[in-house]
């Protein structure tokens, strides 16, 4: 199972697609840096902005400069389907499931393959944004406190503001350790939604392999439309408000939550359906 | 392409006209004239035109997204004839771009179908929620919108059938859309006054009804119009122009398209 894994990842990391998505996020993230560097450079550390605010996924960064959370918000969705998620819909045009299936067996292969995806798209997610972590460390001082609201992160009214963020603790122990672990979250968010893609393409058959990015665009249209049907519920219903650091709106976690489950429990169902059906059917 | 795709045109029109109309279209004394309503369609809200924020402009990508679905629906009805049966095709259709001036004029039908629809199930439903005053200024700039996010959207769909012939549907689709979602991004350099001169060159910026002028008095009087250099009939015909460029580049590179190339679908 294992060795079926690494080959799968392996295979995926390789392909076209996978690495273009990793570029693009590579061409946002510095964008974004070379922007913050221009911009910082020469000012006084008492006028400077915490490292952690001005990264990609700082939803502080929008008050001042929202192109790049702007291009990253609508070019989310096609990029973590794109990354990895066709791959399954490849192999099957090809033929080289059959293949794959005849030597390891089609529980194995459906399971790796979908383990794989999430795997792949996770990293890609991931390396882009940890290494603007790394960046704006070292380019901005780290004894910065400023906040792009005007407050002092130490601010005992920002420190309520906070407590509406995910993990205010961990934030308020170590903004950085913060931003490490939501970007890991963030990755795996990507995860889910490329094994949601990859799962799809397992259980329906389609002609063209485009047709596969509908299902996760619509789905993120949805929540970003969801408001309409719980208008006075007065949370915010938007993907992005659940996956960008330092934002503090009034946020829905368990139906968060409850989606997130929902789409890994499909994955998982369609993986073993895909598993134990015949490949030549 | 004869009828192959309707029922989906016709069901993403309709939810996405819902939707469009049950999120954006909130009048606050419970009636709107219908120039408002088609101004909020493409980004302004309510009396204030759209600005090139945060808020604003992730809200008009939104507003993009059935464009963009009704693009991945269409994307593959000229292509298709030549990933699977282009020999098949082309043998008993010996005038390759007679064929490819009838599908492109079906693209363009079907764009103008769904805009439409969409269009009119916004109207459908804000009737029955709020009061909508028919004015005359509404009535032109509805045709306004109407025919450039038709024009916008055969332009996208035929652009995508294209280059899948050479890329296959899907690196097509992605590098399209991708495309058409940075530019809707890149407005956001409105933000600065360097890049309010950069809008202009920007496609996605000639979408915004409410930032132009017009040349008709009535609706220069209901456009709230922040660029005055972009105007409506300006804009209406750089996509003419964009759609006469994709269309005679596809007939060049259709006709001069190999028919036994490989299966770009599959990579064959």
């Amino acid at each position: 199972m294992l060795k079926a894994f690494r080959c799968q990842s392996g295979f995926l990391f390789r392909q076209k697609s996978t690495q273009l998505v990793m570029l693009v996020l590579f061409i946002l993230v510095a964008a974004c840096y070379i922007t913050d560097v221009f911009r910082y450079q020469g000012s006084d550390v008492i006028y400077m902005i915490h490292p952690m605010k001005l990264l990609l996924l700082s939803y502080d960064r929008v008050v001042f400069d929202a192109t790049m959370a702007i291009e990253l918000i609508r070019l989310y969705p096609l990029l973590a389907a794109a990354a990895a998620g066709l791959a399954c819909a490849k192999e099957k045009e090809l033929g080289l499931d059959t293949c794959i299936r005849a030597r390891i067996g089609g529980m194995r292969y459906s399971l790796t393959k979908l383990a794989a995806v999430f795997f792949v798209t996770t990293v890609v997610f991931l390396i882009p944004f940890l290494s603007e972590i790394v960046l704006n460390c070292i380019a901005f001082p780290t004894n910065a406190a400023g906040g792009n609201i005007g407050m002092n992160i130490y601010d005992p009214e920002y420190v309520q503001a906070v407590r509406a963020d995910l993990f205010p603790g961990l934030y308020l122990y170590s903004p950085y350790l913060y931003a490490v672990i939501r970007t890991i979250l963030f990755a795996l968010l990507s995860g889910v939604t490329a094994a949601f893609t990859a799962a799809l393409s397992m259980v329906i058959r389609v002609k063209y392999r485009m047709l596969y990015l509908i299902p996760p665009m619509l789905l993120f249209y949805a929540s970003e439309n969801s408001s309409v049907f719980h208008r006075n519920a007065g949370s915010a219903t938007k993907w992005y408000h659940y996956i960008f650091l330092f934002d503090n709106s009034d946020r829905d976690m368990k139906t968060f939550f409850l989606v997130l489950a929902g789409l890994v429990i499909f994955s998982g169902a369609a993986a073993y359906r895909c598993g134990r059906r015949d490949c030549l059917s | 392409m004869r009828g192959g795709k309707i029922g989906e045109t016709i069901i993403t029109a309709v939810g996405g006209g819902m939707v469009q109309a049950l999120k954006y279209v909130n009048p606050y004394k419970g009636e709107l004239f219908l120039s408002e309503l088609v101004q909020q369609l493409s980004g302004s809200r309510g009396d204030l035109p759209m600005a090139c924020n945060f808020l604003d402009l992730t809200e008009f990508g939104i507003r993009t997204l059935p464009g963009l679905i009704f693009c991945a629906l269409l994307g593959m009805e000229l292509y298709r004839h030549y990933c699977t049966a282009s020999v098949y095709v082309f043998s008993r259709c010996p005038k390759r771009i007679r064929w490819y001036r009838n599908e492109a004029f079906m693209i363009l039908l079907y764009a103008g179908i769904f805009q439409s629809l969409m269009l009119l199930t916004v109207i459908g439903v804000t009737l029955l929620r709020y009061t909508i005053l028919v004015d005359m200024a509404g009535i032109i700039l509805f045709l306004f919108h109407d025919t450039l996010y038709s024009l916008c959207l055969y332009c996208i769909t035929l652009s995508v059938n294209l280059l899948a012939v050479y890329f296959g549907s899907s690196m097509a689709y992605e590098g399209t859309a991708g495309f058409c979602l940075v530019l809707t991004g890149l407005l956001a350099l409105g933000q600065n006054e360097t890049g309010k001169n950069l809008l202009y060159f920007n496609p996605a910026a000639h979408l915004v009804l409410c930032w132009h002028t017009s040349s008709f008095a009535m609706i220069r009087k209901v456009l709230q119009n922040p660029y005055p250099h972009m105007n409506l009939e300006g804009s209406l015909g750089l996509f003419v122009i964009f759609g006469i460029v994709i269309t005679i580049a596809g007939a060049v590179i259709l006709n001069n398209h190999d028919l036994l190339v490989s299966d770009m679908e599959s990579n064959g």
